[in-house]
């Protein structure tokens, strides 16, 4: 049981992640300002941080939380022994649609990212990684390397991300109009 | 029963997916012996690189940074960092 002290603190905590989460996706992480962050939560520049030393280990938080989240969804829809990959693919792509514009910023910025930043992102990704890893390694698939050819699929969706004003044609979000197309050219990579 | 694991941060959905099959354990089947007691350190260490260069491509310098930043953010490492 919670004290009100930790109770509070929990939700300073968690109103600087949705706060950092939203100037992230105005502004990027490169001009991510933790001043600006604070403003938005509604607190003291200090008190952010209290709660994250430096605006490195915020922006790892984010990434981490994020990542985290997607990767314990899909393991969740992996209980069922008879999901395919398509499926896996198709929630992966589904769950990257509903925060699109955070996405967008992680495929524009990461190569201007500092260290610690890159390494959370890419620590996180190793457990989705692996989940589609497993997937396929069930499947029986006739394929020569599957890290490789899971990294064709990641690097796919981040050109993609990474260019959305040039691909997108509607309004219903960039990967919801070309997952169909990624997951079933991915597909002919696995025969 | 949805945890993480306290160890690599595997997500634990199905008893399958916890030590020795015991939703009670912190670790995940990966990290823990046939008992479901936590493996060593440095075992660990090595595994967890291994696991990253079989899956993500990077080469063992890499990974080995990459299963130790994952590992010194997780409750089960925090005394070796």
């Amino acid at each position: 049981m919670k004290n009100n002290r930790e109770i509070a603190k929990y939700q300073t905590f968690n109103k600087i992640i949705t706060s950092a989460k939203e100037v992230i996706i105005k502004k990027g992480i490169i001009n991510l300002k933790t001043l600006d962050v604070a403003k938005k939560a509604n607190i003291a520049h200090g008190t952010l941080f209290s709660h994250f030393q430096t605006k490195d280990v915020l922006v790892s938080e984010i990434c981490q939380t994020e990542l985290k989240n997607i990767a314990v969804r899909l393991k969740e829809i992996t209980r069922n022994q008879q999901i395919n990959i398509a499926s896996l693919l198709e929630k992966y792509l589904s769950l990257v649609a509903e925060n699109e514009a955070f996405y967008i910023i992680i495929a524009k910025e990461f190569p201007f990212l500092s260290k610690p930043i890159q390494e959370s992102i890419i620590s996180n990704e190793v457990i989705i990684r692996n989940i589609l890893y497993q997937k396929i390694e069930q499947g029986n698939y006739n394929v020569a390397n599957i890290t490789m050819t899971i990294s064709f699929f990641f690097a796919t969706v981040n050109y993609y991300l990474s260019r959305k004003e040039y691909f997108e044609s509607g309004k219903g979000g960039l990967m919801n109009e070309k997952k169909n197309d990624i997951i079933s050219t991915f597909l002919k990579l696995l025969t | 029963m949805k945890k993480i694991c306290e160890s690599c941060g595997m997500p634990m959905i199905t008893a399958e997916d916890f030590g020795a099959k015991n939703t009670d354990n912190k670790y995940c089947i990966h990290c823990t012996d046939e008992l479901g007691k936590l493996k060593p350190f440095e075992q660990k260490l090595t595994d967890m690189t291994h696991f990253i260069m079989r899956t993500s491509d990077l080469n063992k310098e890499n990974a080995e940074k990459m299963a130790k930043e994952t590992m010194s953010k997780m409750p089960a490492w925090k005394a070796y960092f």
